[in-house]
């Protein structure tokens, strides 16, 4: 759906038009799965309900209908980095993003587009680290649609990328 | 740059079956309440029971005399389209509820009050996971939800003894 086409189905869900909510979570559900699915992997299916209830809850307060697939994709990093955090038990990182043990890229990078077992390699990386490969190397967001989704500074978000890149591959090539 | 090709089959997503789908519908309806039961009887004995919605319907609402389906339409991934009308009983004025079917999960809206009843399946192994919900998307709906827990586990509580009860 482009994304002016959301109004009207947003002004039914809003007032609580059951048909209408359930067209909205129809139709955003594939975008929203792969996110919830590639970062709280085996949570990914509780981080899906969970971000569709955070976006069903504040939908009253959304302003702007086109702006609707955005909003519910920054919601959907956020559940899912909760989630997977929760399950996993893993600190959060550093909003600042400090340099922590170097991170080096295991020689060229693999070739994903055979990828069999990408979810096995993705197990292995921080909620963040997947979160960050999502959105950029999957999703193909900009570097500021990123920073902004993880409420991180631009800078923040390109090391970021880089040592989750750099992880990847890592994991992937041992 | 990595280049993780978007297109890789290897890439986990995630999915709502219909109890989920229900459960997210309910968060967007003032005065949503539900109900969840294991019902003792396979998937397709429940919702073949569910959707025979002219019998059915009246057999486990208390507050429903009779069942008209008026209209009813295929829509795209399996669903259906229907238009129904219930009957209070001794009524003669009939409800009409939008209602959208697909195996598993149902969802009724009635006209211009937005009065939602839904209903989901789920197997589970031999025995099936049912979740019914009501809700009133009113102004003053929310004061309602005592009223409206009370009426759908009720409402649960009937269909799994019917269901269960037929041999």
């Amino acid at each position: 759906m482009p994304d002016d086409g959301w109004d009207d189905l947003v002004v039914r869900a809003r007032r609580g038009d059951a048909l209408a909510v359930d067209a909205l979570v129809r139709e955003l559900s594939p975008y929203v799965g792969r996110i919830c699915g590639a970062v709280a992997l085996d949570h990914g299916d509780d981080a899906m309900q969970e971000t569709f209830i955070a976006v069903l809850r504040a939908l009253p307060g959304l302003r702007e209908p086109a702006a609707l697939r955005g909003w519910v994709r920054r919601i959907a990093v956020r559940e899912s980095v909760r989630v997977a955090r929760r399950v996993e038990r893993t600190p959060p990182l550093d909003p600042q993003d400090p340099a922590g043990p170097a991170l080096r890229a295991a020689g060229p990078a693999p070739d994903l587009a055979a990828v069999v077992d990408v979810r096995d390699t993705l197990a292995r990386l921080s909620p963040e680290h997947r979160a960050i490969l999502v959105l950029r190397d999957l999703e193909g967001w900009t570097e500021s649609e990123v920073s902004d989704a993880l409420s991180i500074a631009p800078g923040t978000a390109k090391s970021r990328l880089s040592r989750a890149r750099a992880a990847f591959a890592r994991r992937w090539a041992s | 740059m990595t280049g993780i090709d978007r297109d890789a089959s290897g890439w986990p997503e995630a999915g709502l079956d219909a109890i989920g789908r229900l459960r997210v519908i309910e968060a967007a309806v003032p005065a949503a309440a539900a109900s969840e039961t294991v019902i003792d009887a396979p998937f397709d004995r429940v919702w073949a029971y569910v959707t025979d919605m002219e019998r059915s319907i009246a057999e486990f609402d208390s507050l429903v005399g009779r069942v008209r389906i008026r209209q009813r339409e295929p829509a795209p991934g399996g669903a259906e389209d229907l238009v129904l009308q219930a009957w209070a009983p001794g009524s003669p004025v009939a409800l009409v509820f939008d209602v959208r079917l697909e195996p598993g999960l149902c969802l009724m809206r009635a006209r211009g009050r937005l009065f939602l009843v839904g209903m989901a399946a789920v197997a589970e192994g031999d025995r099936t996971r049912f979740r019914h919900a009501e809700g009133v998307p009113l102004p003053g709906g929310r004061l309602l939800r005592p009223v409206v827990r009370r009426t759908s586990r009720a409402d649960s509580r009937r269909i799994a003894r019917l269901v269960e009860g037929q041999t």
